[in-house]
C-alpha cells in the first residue's frame, strides 16, 4: 500500500453510518469456515435448517459437501482433517514406491483414491449406457459376491454376528475389476437396462431404469467361474457427510425403533444387524455400509482400504487375493514406510487421520426449510409414512474425542435400520434372478434387506456431482426414481404418494430438494 | 511488504473510526482484478524465462554430461521453482473457471488439468523408470500417452518433478541429509554403464520441452492481449463478478490446506521424507517459502519479479484497509509472524555449515528446532484462517473454494 491509499483511506473516515456493501454472487462456496446464515426467517424454535447443529456448514455449491464441522477449531483437528483430506483425495500407488506413505495399492483393485469412488465426498453413480453400448464404468460402484448355499453353522454365525458371510470361491467377497500391471484383473463388468414406466393416479408417468448386470469371470477359461449360488450385490458409493454424528446416534434409540416381527402391525419391522468388531473384537451394532456391515468408520475405512483399494492396515493385514490369484499374491507389498517398519501398507497414523475427516465432513445446512412448499412437502413425507423409517431427528450422545459432534440435535432423516425394500432392490444371482428374504446375506441382513438411507443432504448430490444417482446400486437417476423404486416394507408408503397431485409431488420433491 | 504508517493506523483505531464502503477515492474491485492479472502475467512470465534457462543447461549437460554440466541444470532447476511457486496462488478451477469454454481459444479447458501435467505429485518413479527401460519411442507423444497411465494419477511422466527425478534420481538418505544422487554419467551414451543413456536423455529432453510448452500457453492466458480475449483465463477473471471471491478463496486455500497440510504437515506428522515437495532435490524448503510468498503477493498486490522489478497495485488488503483497519493490522502480524518462520526454514536448508533440509525437518523429534519452528508455521498458517474469514466478511465475499478437487 503506498502513502496515498492511507491518507485517503484516512481522509474518507466518516462517522455516518454507512450502508452495507452490495453481496456478491449467490453461489456460496467456502474456502474456510462458513458460518451458517439463517435461510428464511427462521424464528427461535426453529432449528430444522441446521441438519447437523452447530456442526452444520452453509455452502451450497460442488463444495458442499467437502467442508470440516463448522464447529472444529484449533489449528491440530484442522490439520488432522486436512491429512486425512489428503489420503482421500490423492491416489495410492503400486507395489513398493519412492512415495512410501501412499504405496501398496492392489494387485487387484475397484479404485485407487477414496474420491474416485466417493466424488467430491459425495455419491458414486452408475455406469450409464449409450444408444449401442452396455454401461462399463464401474469406477464408482462395485459388487460384492457371497455364497448362498452355506452350512447351518455358518447361518449361525452370521446370526451371532460372528461371521459376515461366505465369499464366493473364485473371486472372494468383492469383484475387483481392476488391477496394478501384471496382474490379471478378476472380472469384466457391464451393465443394461430396460424402461420400466410407472403411474400417478392421476396419470403422470414415470419411466425408469432397471438393471441388468453382466459378470464376466476372467478365469473361467481356467476352470474358475462363479459358483452357482453366489449372490452378487451392486453397491454405489455413498456420500460421505455426517458420519461421525451417525457413529454418535444413541445405540438405544436405533434399538428403540426396531421391531423386527412387526409386532405393531404397522407392515413395516426394522432390523437392526449386529455385526463383528474387529477393532473391539466383540459384537457390535452395525452402523455403516448399504446393509449396515460396519460397527465403527474406523473400521468401515479399513474394509475399503481393504477390499476396494487392495491396501492391508492394522486392521486386514493380509492382501485379498485368491490362493489361485498368484499374480495377485506376488505382487509387491508397500508395508511400512521411509520412516518406519509396519506389517501393512496403511499407516495407523493415516488411517486414523482418515477416520477423523470421515467423521468430520459436515452437513450442509438446508437452503429453504420454513417456505410454506417446502413445508406442505414435509407434511406430506409424514403422512405417506416415508417418516416412519426415514426418522427425522436425534441428539447425538457425548463422546469425549469428538466434542463438536456431541449432544448436537440432528436431522438425518433414518432409523439406521434394515428394511426388506422388496423383490425389484433385491440381490440377485448370475442370471440376475432376485434372491429371497430367505438367503441370509451379510451378518444379519438378508438378500432383499438395506439399512434406510440417511436423506440429509439429498438435494445437493447433482450439485456436488451431475452423475449422481440414487439407490444402493445407482440404478434412479433421480430422487423421484428412488422414491418410486421403493417396495417391500415401503410399498404401502409408495401406493399413498403415487395418489398425490402434481402440487403435492411438486411439494414433496421441493422438501426433499431442500434437505 | 507493505508499510503502512503504524502509529498512524493506532491513532485510527483509537477513534474508533470506520470508513465507508464505496468511498470515490477508494480501492476499486476493478482496480485489483487488473492488478491480479497482472502479477498473474509476470508470475507465469518469470516461469517461463526461469524454465528457459533451465532448458538450455539441461541441454548443454545431455549435450556434454559432465557432473559440472548436471550442477548447473540442478542450480537451473532450483531457480525455476521460485517464479512457479508463486504462480501457484492461480492454480485452482473454481466455479469461476469450471463450465465457461475456457479451451474455446485453443488454451487449456482446466486450470487443473493443466496443473497436473506441469506439476504433479505424487510421481511414482518406477512408471518413469519402465519407460525408459521398455521399448516404445520416447517423445513428448508418449510422454503425455502415458501421464496417469493405468488410470493412475501417480503415474506422472510430465512435469517438474519428472524432470526434477530425471536430474537427481531417488533419494536414497531418508530423513538424513542428502538428496537424490544422479550420476552424470546415467547420461553418457560413449560411456553407459547399462542399455539405457540415450533413453534418459530422450526422456528427459521431452519432459523439459513439455514443461517450456506448457508454460508458454499459460503465459499466454495471462497476456495483456489475452485479456481482450474470449475464452483466456485473463478476460475470464477479468469478466467474473466473482473474480475477488476467487482470490480470496486461492490465499485461504493454499495458506491453510494447501501449503500448511499437504506440504508442510503430513511430512510432518508422518515422519516420512517423501511426504515432501521436492522429495529428489531436497528443495522443498524453496518450494514452501516461495508457496507462502504466493500468498502475500495475492493479498497484498504485489508481486516482485526474477529480474528485481515488480508489480504493484490494489490487492485485497487494501480495500480491508479501508473499511476495517484492525482486521488488517491483525493479518499483517500474522503473515509477518509465519513470514519469519518460513524464513528460518529457508535459511536452514540454504545455510552452508549445518544444512537442515526439509525431510531432515521431517525426521526431527519432537525437540528438533527447526521442527518447532516447521510445526509452528503449520499452526499458524491454519490460524490464519480465522482471520482471512473476518476479511471474506468484510469484503462481503462469498469464497469460491477450489472445485473438483474435493478440498
Amino acid at each position: 500500500m503506498n502513502s496515498s491509499y492511507l491518507y485517503a483511506a484516512l481522509l474518507g473516515l466518516s462517522l455516518s453510518a454507512c450502508g452495507g456493501a452490495s453481496g456478491s454472487s449467490t453461489d456460496s462456496g467456502s474456502g474456510g469456515n462458513s458460518g451458517p446464515s439463517p435461510s428464511p426467517s427462521p424464528s427461535a424454535d426453529q432449528i430444522e435448517h441446521l441438519a447437523a447443529g452447530d456442526a452444520t456448514v452453509a455452502v451450497k455449491n460442488s463444495n458442499a459437501f467437502s467442508e470440516h464441522s463448522n464447529n472444529l477449531k484449533g489449528s491440530d483437528k484442522i490439520v488432522s482433517f486436512n491429512l486425512g483430506n489428503d489420503f482421500f483425495e490423492n491416489p495410492w500407488v503400486a507395489g513398493s514406491a519412492s512415495t512410501s506413505s501412499r504405496d501398496g495399492l492392489g494387485g487387484l483393485f475397484n479404485n485407487n483414491a477414496c474420491q474416485d469412488c466417493h466424488v467430491r465426498d459425495g455419491r458414486g453413480h452408475a455406469p450409464m449406457v449409450s444408444a449401442t453400448e452396455d454401461g462399463t464404468d464401474f469406477s464408482t460402484i462395485l459388487l460384492r459376491a457371497a455364497k448362498s448355499e452355506i452350512s447351518a453353522d455358518t447361518v449361525t454365525a452370521m446370526h451371532n454376528g460372528i461371521m459376515a458371510n461366505v465369499g464366493d470361491s473364485t473371486v472372494g467377497g468383492q469383484l475387483q475389476q481392476d488391477s496394478v500391471s501384471d496382474v490379471q484383473p478378476e472380472v469384466e463388468l457391464s451393465v443394461s437396462y430396460s424402461d420400466v414406466t410407472v403411474s400417478f393416479a392421476d396419470g403422470h408417468d414415470v419411466v425408469l431404469r432397471k438393471p441388468e448386470w453382466h459378470m464376466i469371470s476372467t478365469y473361467a477359461a481356467e476352470g474358475y467361474d462363479f459358483d452357482d449360488d453366489t449372490i452378487f450385490s451392486a453397491r454405489v458409493a455413498p456420500q460421505m457427510i455426517g458420519l461421525g454424528l451417525i457413529a454418535l446416534i444413541p445405540e438405544l434409540d436405533i434399538v428403540a425403533l426396531a421391531d423386527e416381527n412387526d409386532s405393531n402391525g404397522d407392515g413395516i419391522s426394522g432390523k437392526a444387524n449386529y455385526v463383528w468388531s474387529v477393532k473391539d473384537d466383540a459384537v457390535r451394532l452395525g452402523r455403516f455400509g448399504w446393509k449396515s456391515g460396519q460397527p465403527s468408520l474406523i473400521e468401515q475405512a479399513a474394509g475399503a482400504f481393504l477390499n476396494d483399494m487392495g491396501l492391508t492396515s492394522r486392521f486386514h493385514q493380509n492382501e485379498s487375493c485368491m490362493a489361485h490369484q498368484e499374480d495377485c499374491q506376488l505382487t509387491a507389498n508397500g508395508n511400512g514406510d521411509a520412516n518406519e517398519d509396519y506389517n501393512y501398507e496403511v499407516s495407523d497414523k493415516i488411517l486414523d487421520a482418515v477416520g477423523f475427516y470421515s467423521a468430520h465432513l459436515a452437513v450442509p445446512e438446508r437452503r429453504d426449510a420454513y417456505s410454506d412448499d417446502v413445508q406442505a412437502g414435509k407434511t406430506l413425507f409424514n403422512e405417506a409414512g416415508c417418516v416412519d423409517c426415514h426418522v427425522a431427528s436425534y441428539v447425538t450422545e457425548t463422546d469425549p474425542e469428538f466434542p463438536e459432534l456431541s449432544g448436537q440435535t440432528i436431522f438425518p432423516y433414518t432409523d439406521m435400520l434394515l428394511h426388506d425394500m422388496g423383490e425389484e432392490l433385491a440381490d440377485f444371482d448370475k442370471d440376475n434372478r432376485p434372491a429371497s428374504a430367505s438367503v441370509a446375506y451379510e451378518f444379519q441382513a438378508n438378500a432383499r434387506e438395506w439399512r434406510t438411507s440417511p436423506l440429509w443432504g439429498i438435494g445437493l448430490a447433482k450439485a456436488v456431482d451431475p452423475e449422481a444417482t440414487f439407490l444402493h446400486d445407482g440404478r434412479a437417476r433421480t430422487i423421484l426414481e428412488a422414491v418410486l423404486w421403493h417396495g417391500g416394507e415401503a410399498q404401502a408408503a409408495k401406493e399413498k404418494v403415487l395418489q398425490f397431485t402434481a402440487k403435492e409431488r411438486e411439494q414433496f420433491m421441493a422438501f426433499l430438494n431442500d434437505l | 511488504m507493505s508499510y503502512i504508517n503504524r502509529a498512524l493506523v493506532s491513532a485510527a483505531l483509537a477513534l474508533g473510526l470506520a470508513a465507508c464502503v464505496g468511498d470515490d477515492d477508494g480501492v476499486s474491485e476493478h482496480d485489483v482484478k487488473s492488478n491480479y492479472s497482472a502479477m498473474a502475467y509476470a508470475a507465469y512470465s518469470d516461469s517461463l524465462d526461469s524454465a528457459l534457462v533451465l532448458k538450455s543447461a539441461v541441454d548443454t549437460f545431455i549435450a556434454s554430461p559432465s557432473e559440472a554440466n548436471l550442477d548447473t541444470a540442478k542450480a537451473a532447476y532450483k531457480e525455476a521453482r521460485k517464479p512457479y511457486q508463486q504462480s501457484e496462488i492461480m492454480r485452482w478451477d473454481t466455479p469461476i473457471t469450471l463450465g465457461k469454454a475456457l479451451d474455446s481459444d485453443g488454451g487449456p479447458a482446466s486450470v487443473d488439468d493443466w496443473e497436473g501435467q506441469v506439476n504433479a505429485w505424487p510421481l511414482d518413479e518406477n512408471h518413469i523408470v519402465a519407460l525408459i527401460e521398455g521399448d516404445e519411442e520416447i517423445n513428448i507423444d508418449l510422454l503425455l500417452a502415458q501421464n496417469g497411465a493405468n488410470d493412475n494419477e501417480a503415474n506422472v511422466t510430465t512435469g517438474v518433478h519428472a524432470v526434477e527425478f530425471m536430474l537427481w534420481g531417488e533419494d536414497t538418505h531418508g530423513t538424513e541429509a542428502g538428496s537424490g544422487e544422479r550420476p552424470a554419467s546415467d547420461y553418457d551414451v560413449a560411456n553407459c554403464a547399462d542399455d539405457f543413456c540415450e533413453r534418459r536423455a530422450l526422456y528427459l529432453d521431452a519432459a523439459m520441452d513439455l514443461l517450456v510448452q506448457d508454460l508458454t500457453e499459460m503465459k499466454a492466458e495471462w497476456s495483456p492481449e489475452a485479456e481482450a480475449t474470449a475464452g483466456t483465463l485473463a478476460n475470464n477473471f477479468l469478466n467474473s463478478d466473482d473474480a475477488l471471491d476467487y482470490i480470496m478463496g486461492a490465499i485461504r486455500n493454499m495458506a491453510s490446506d494447501e501449503l500448511a497440510s499437504a506440504r508442510m504437515s503430513a511430512g510432518l506428522e508422518l515422519g516420512d521424507p517423501e511426504e515432501e515437495h521436492d522429495c529428489f532435490s531436497d528443495f522443498s524448503h524453496i518450494a514452501i517459502f516461495y508457496n507462502f510468498q504466493a500468498v502475500r503477493n495475492a493479498w497484498y498486490g504485489h508481486y516482485y519479479k526474477t529480474d528485481g522489478g515488480s508489480v504493484r497495485g490494489a490487492g485485497l488488503a487494501d480495500i480491508v484497509f479501508e473499511r476495517d483497519i484492525a482486521t488488517y493490522v491483525y493479518i499483517e502480524d500474522a503473515l509477518n509472524s509465519i513470514e519469519s518462520k518460513m524464513k528460518a526454514i529457508k535459511d536452514a536448508g540454504e545455510r552452508t555449515e549445518n544444512t537442515v533440509r526439509y525431510d531432515q525437518i521431517i525426521g526431527q523429534d519432537a525437540n528438533g528446532t527447526e521442527r518447532k519452528i516447521a510445526e509452528n508455521a503449520v499452526d499458524e498458517l491454519v490460524a490464519i484462517d480465522e482471520l482471512f474469514a473476518m476479511a471474506t466478511d468484510i469484503l462481503s465475499l462469498d469464497v469460491e473454494g477450489p472445485d473438483g478437487s474435493g478440498d
